[in-house]
């Protein structure tokens, strides 16, 4: 693994509120590397939207962040807002979105909100803008680019919205992309070509990606690094083939269990999980987090909450790792 | 929207047009300045052909001042109007889009405003900056902006949660950029429905301005000419008909066009 592009170290997010708030994140650190595809997985209230929002700078101002962030190239701490945060914004870091039917302006021409991209971040006159939009259009896999350039988002469909919104964050030349569930809301044959078109980026043109998702199928197929998000926490990361093919972490494993393996008959034997996820809140002092809906948990894991260390490959925050199959 | 209110609009548009007309035709209609004194005073309507409407009474063309009136009134109404929303606009989008402080001090101002009414205001403003036709637009600018300052205001909280915001901030666009570029189109469209509101307001206070002998001493005013006739009432009381009639006209094209408009751009609205 050559050196991080990016690397986030000790990420907490806490939104303040009645009854001590929400820790939304507890300790999170991340390297995303150039040419790589890292995945952070989990389920709804995970954290890892949360952690997404804090790279990209879009946490509301009365979320409290900790933690920092140092991208290649740049000295310091990148994740306060301020200066420093705003330099960064579509030049380093780009960010795609879930909804490319709510991501881009449903007023302006696509061409338009390409082009104004363009020029924040490179000065060109309208002309010289338009020209690299359309090469960016071109990138991305969009035909007959000139005539697309002058459409609405409305008049577009959903796989067309979605390169254009991944043309949009390419604009300012970024080397780190984050892509937030970028395919959910697409239909399922399109799903396919944004996920090729995206691995495409990352082998050609060796960008990162980060791709957060609930959807451990996307994520298993694309993703180099995997990383396993619980109640806030990295509970298992590591090479995707392993955290996939033999999880160490109980989450992950009931995880990897519950994902319908491809070409797999729709008659399956569901393994629903004992409890709902921990609430948000405040999470009680001492013991694992997932204690709760545990099969395996023990005395230990209600007292004593584990570090991440490494299980074969795989970095796991578990005393009592998973012996998959070798 | 149903039929009556397209026809009506319809028939408020063909009202607009035909007084925009004879505002743009005024030169050609009734050439000379309508100040002028051009026959007996108080000749009745229809006495003579030259004067269709007849004279008031100091002997000046009514038609003539009709109008010339309409062309003072329409130019001031749309003015002052477009002034007023285009403050409301860029207050109301400071305030939603930056929030906090700015947001509090804006709109405070905005509420104390609103706690005069715009006519006594607009008196206020002209008696102090002076009788001229452009300080009669800033006074009727400055008292009506508070509305659309509002509502804007309240479309920009909504839009700027959308996530097309969050694309253009992590894009690197400037805030103020994104406030007026990419948030503002989006919140303009409820804005419609206050234009013929706004208008037709703006010329019954320039109207009444003028009524009360604050409009421009130099142009010929509906407003004026309701005032200049209400002392020969008994005598010749088309001297009041005929200008306070136009006002009214003027003021219901106005609303009934404004009203058909937003209620089709609703219409659109909903069927999305």
């Amino acid at each position: 693994m050559s050196a991080p592009l990016a690397s986030l170290r000790g990420l907490t997010v806490h939104f303040p509120g009645r009854g001590g708030g929400v820790q939304a994140v507890r300790g999170v650190d991340l390297d995303l590397a150039a040419g790589q595809v890292t995945t952070l997985i989990g389920e709804s209230g995970s954290g890892k939207s949360t952690v997404l929002l804090a790279l990209a700078g879009l946490l509301p101002g009365r979320a409290r962040i900790g933690g920092s962030l140092t991208l290649a190239g740049h000295s310091g701490d990148v994740l306060p807002p301020g200066p420093a945060r705003a330099g960064i914004a579509g030049r380093e870091i780009g960010v795609v979105f879930q909804n490319p039917g709510a991501s881009l302006n449903p007023v302006l021409t696509v061409g338009d909100q390409v082009d104004e991209v363009v020029r924040v971040h490179r000065g060109l006159s309208a002309a010289a803008a338009r020209a690299e939009t359309l090469a960016l259009f071109a990138r991305c896999g969009i035909g007959d680019a000139e005539a697309r350039a002058a459409a609405y988002p409305h008049q577009l469909s959903g796989g067309l919205k979605q390169r254009v919104a991944i043309a949009a964050a390419l604009a300012g030349g970024p080397r780190l992309i984050l892509a937030d569930e970028p395919t959910t809301a697409l239909d399922a044959t399109v799903q396919a070509q944004i996920l090729d078109l995206m691995l495409d980026l990352v082998d050609r043109e060796g960008v990162g990606l980060l791709i957060v998702t609930h959807d451990m199928g996307v994520a298993g197929s694309i993703a180099d690094r995997l990383a396993v998000m619980y109640a806030g926490r990295i509970v298992e990361t590591g090479p995707a083939a392993a955290v996939v093919g033999r999880p160490a972490h109980p989450y992950s494993a009931a995880l990897a269990a519950a994902a319908l393996p491809p070409g797999a008959a729709s008659t399956r034997s569901d393994q629903p999980f004992p409890a709902l996820p921990p609430a948000a809140g405040p999470v009680p002092p001492g013991g694992c987090a997932f204690a709760p809906r545990c099969a395996v948990a023990t005395d230990r894991c209600r007292a004593e909450d584990p570090a991440l260390a490494p299980v074969g490959a795989a970095m796991v925050a578990c005393f009592h790792p998973q012996a998959g199959p070798a | 929207m149903t039929r009556l209110t397209l026809a009506l609009g319809l028939l408020g548009a063909a009202i607009l047009l035909g007084l925009g007309t004879l505002a743009l035709l005024a030169d050609v209609l009734a050439p000379g300045n309508p100040m002028n004194m051009v026959a007996r005073p108080l000749l009745a309507p229809f006495a003579d052909p030259r004067f269709p409407l007849g004279t008031d009474q100091l002997g000046r063309d009514v038609w003539a001042g009709i109008v010339h009136g309409a062309r003072v009134s329409l130019t001031v109404g749309a003015v002052a109007a477009a002034a007023a929303i285009g403050v409301g606009v860029v207050v109301g989008t400071l305030a939603g889009f930056v929030g906090g402080l700015v947001d509090d001090a804006l709109m405070r101002v905005a509420e104390a405003v609103q706690t005069v009414p715009t006519f006594l205001l607009a008196l206020a403003l002209v008696s102090v900056l002076g009788a001229t036709a452009t300080n009669v637009v800033v006074a009727i600018a400055l008292s009506s902006w508070p509305p659309s300052a509002r509502l804007v205001r309240a479309e920009v909280l909504r839009v700027r949660t959308l996530d097309y915001v969050d694309a253009a901030r992590v894009a690197g666009r400037a805030p103020m950029a994104i406030a007026f570029l990419e948030v503002l189109p989006g919140a303009l469209q409820p804005v419609v429905a206050l234009v013929g509101i706004t208008v037709g307001e703006a010329i019954l206070v320039e109207s009444a301005l003028a009524f009360l002998g604050l409009g421009d001493a130099n142009l010929q005013s509906w407003g004026t000419m309701v005032a200049n006739g209400r002392a020969n009432l008994r005598v010749a009381p088309t001297l009041v008909i005929l200008p306070g009639l136009a006002i009214a006209l003027a003021v219901l094209a106005v609303s009934l066009s404004g009203d058909a408009l937003s209620a089709r751009l609703g219409a659109g609205r909903r069927a999305r």
